[in-house]
């Protein structure tokens, strides 16, 4: 049996969680804390990949890095290849698809921790990022592991975003959704029974540890 | 009943300019606030039912919020100005404060919640003048502790060595007993005279209990009607029932 759907889907979707948490989380606490102009048009801009149908999304992510795009250009000047239908492909569609589950998370976690902790951390002295870093998030800390965890989820099961981004090429852009697909097309029961459990599995554990974290309560905020 | 002491006896002597000189409005909803005050050295107390706007207060002179009109001056140097709409952040106002929920940070011990209080030194340097802060309020057992498994009696010390740590220019409490039990309350009330007197350190503290003000008071600002009284030397309430002590009038 062919493993490397299994470590390719891993790999992509540790990197993307990677992207996806620094952005959501950065993104999270600026939406959650700031009031400037604009913040209602970043908030629906930073949701759509949650409601546009994923092959939708994927297409708009082909157009604006394909060959033939200027940010495809660029990037084919400066690494010699394309940046479409590669691994880096699939972890940015991997990415844009889980980045506003961490984001949705992670600022309702930063909004429920209480803001007095944060005053008195500036009576102390702190400056804003040290609040920031000190106080707010790691307050906020289960549910941003929580956040992450959804976010990893999402970004190892992620099907139209990366088969229209990364293609279909097995042994090099074929993850494990599209592996179970590609199994099924060519009437291969016992290969996608196999990699679906594996796949179902995975998602079960997330999702345990999820609510776990969620259900525990923060400790000792007094 | 003699007429009452203008300073508590450790008190130091009144510096040229006053740690506080604040006169504001805020608005809270349907109340406006007329609040005048200027502290005098020792203990303040700004004595008032509760829904006074006392934490309003304070919360303004620590920077927490905006005043509608009006200014606040600390230590001579002005922080908030309503009319050209200055405002001084918090964190360069260099006041110490305490709260009633102590707010230490519960993913810190005691010396960490301490030591990033302090402004100046090397971490070494700053964790060191945690302790020393620690063993002034009685805590030096409690440095490696979890905040969660304090009584509320060691979290408020905890929360006065924290307040203490950036050597404020002007320590504000807000109602930092009113949770505790009695016998606490008294042991910390008699910890925060001994801290004013060694640090010298301008105090306005909050409370609705006539006890406390009564023992704290060096200065004494009484609410009512949304307004400020003058500041008074002293407490200006009998402590006891004038039956009790026998005295009569004249």
């Amino acid at each position: 049996m062919d493993w490397f759907p299994l470590w390719l889907s891993l790999r992509v979707a540790a990197s993307a969680t990677v992207f996806a948490a620094l952005i959501g989380i950065a993104l999270a606490y600026v939406l959650a804390k700031g009031r400037f102009p604009g913040r209602g048009l970043l908030e629906a801009v930073a949701s759509v990949p949650i409601v546009l149908p994923p092959t939708v999304l994927g297409y708009y992510l082909l157009v604006t890095l394909g060959a033939r795009s200027p940010i495809g250009r660029a990037w084919e000047s400066v690494f010699g290849q394309t940046l479409v239908f590669t691994p880096t492909a699939a972890v940015i569609a991997a990415s844009v698809s889980a980045m506003p589950f961490v984001l949705r998370t992670a600022r309702a976690a930063i909004e429920a921790v209480d803001p007095r902790f944060e005053q008195a951390a500036r009576t102390i002295g702190l400056p804003e990022w040290r609040v920031a870093a000190q106080v707010t998030l790691p307050l906020a800390g289960r549910g941003l592991i929580a956040g992450v965890a959804l976010g990893f989820a999402r970004a190892l099961g992620d099907f139209g975003v990366t088969v229209m981004l990364a293609g279909n090429i097995p042994g090099r852009t074929q993850t494990m959704p599209i592996a179970v697909y590609d199994a099924v097309q060519a009437g291969n029961d016992h290969r996608a029974s196999v990699l679906s459990a594996v796949l179902a599995g995975i998602a079960v554990v997330v999702l345990v540890a999820v609510n776990r974290l969620s259900r525990i309560p923060g400790a000792g905020h007094r | 009943m003699t007429s009452p002491a203008p300073t508590h006896p450790g008190a130091p002597p009144a510096p040229a300019v006053p740690a506080l000189e604040a006169e504001f409005c805020v608005r809270a909803g349907e109340f406006t606030m007329h609040v005048a005050i200027r502290t005098e050295p020792g203990i303040t107390v700004l004595f008032g039912p509760s829904g006074a706007g006392k934490s309003l207060t304070l919360a303004t002179i620590a920077g927490l919020r905006r005043p509608d009109a009006g200014t606040v001056t600390i230590n001579g140097r002005p922080v908030a100005d309503a009319s050209s709409g200055m405002h001084v952040r918090t964190q360069d106002r260099n006041v110490g404060v305490v709260f009633q929920d102590s707010l230490l940070l519960p993913h810190r011990n005691v010396r960490d919640n301490v030591a990033l209080a302090v402004r100046e030194g090397t971490r070494a340097e700053r964790r060191r003048e945690a302790d020393r802060l620690l063993a002034a309020v009685g805590a030096t057992g409690l440095a490696e502790a979890a905040p969660i498994r304090l009584s509320g009696g060691e979290r408020q010390r905890i929360a006065l060595a924290r307040a203490l740590a950036g050597r404020p220019h002007l320590l504000l409490l807000d109602e930092p007993f009113s949770a505790l039990d009695h016998t606490t309350r008294r042991t910390l009330r008699t910890l925060l005279r001994d801290l004013v007197a060694t640090t010298g350190v301008a105090t306005l503290i909050v409370t609705h209990d006539l006890d406390e003000a009564a023992e704290l008071a060096d200065h004494t600002i009484v609410y009512r009607d949304a307004t400020t009284g003058p500041l008074q030397a002293g407490f200006p309430f009998p402590q006891r029932p004038a039956g009790v002590t026998g005295e009569t009038p004249g």
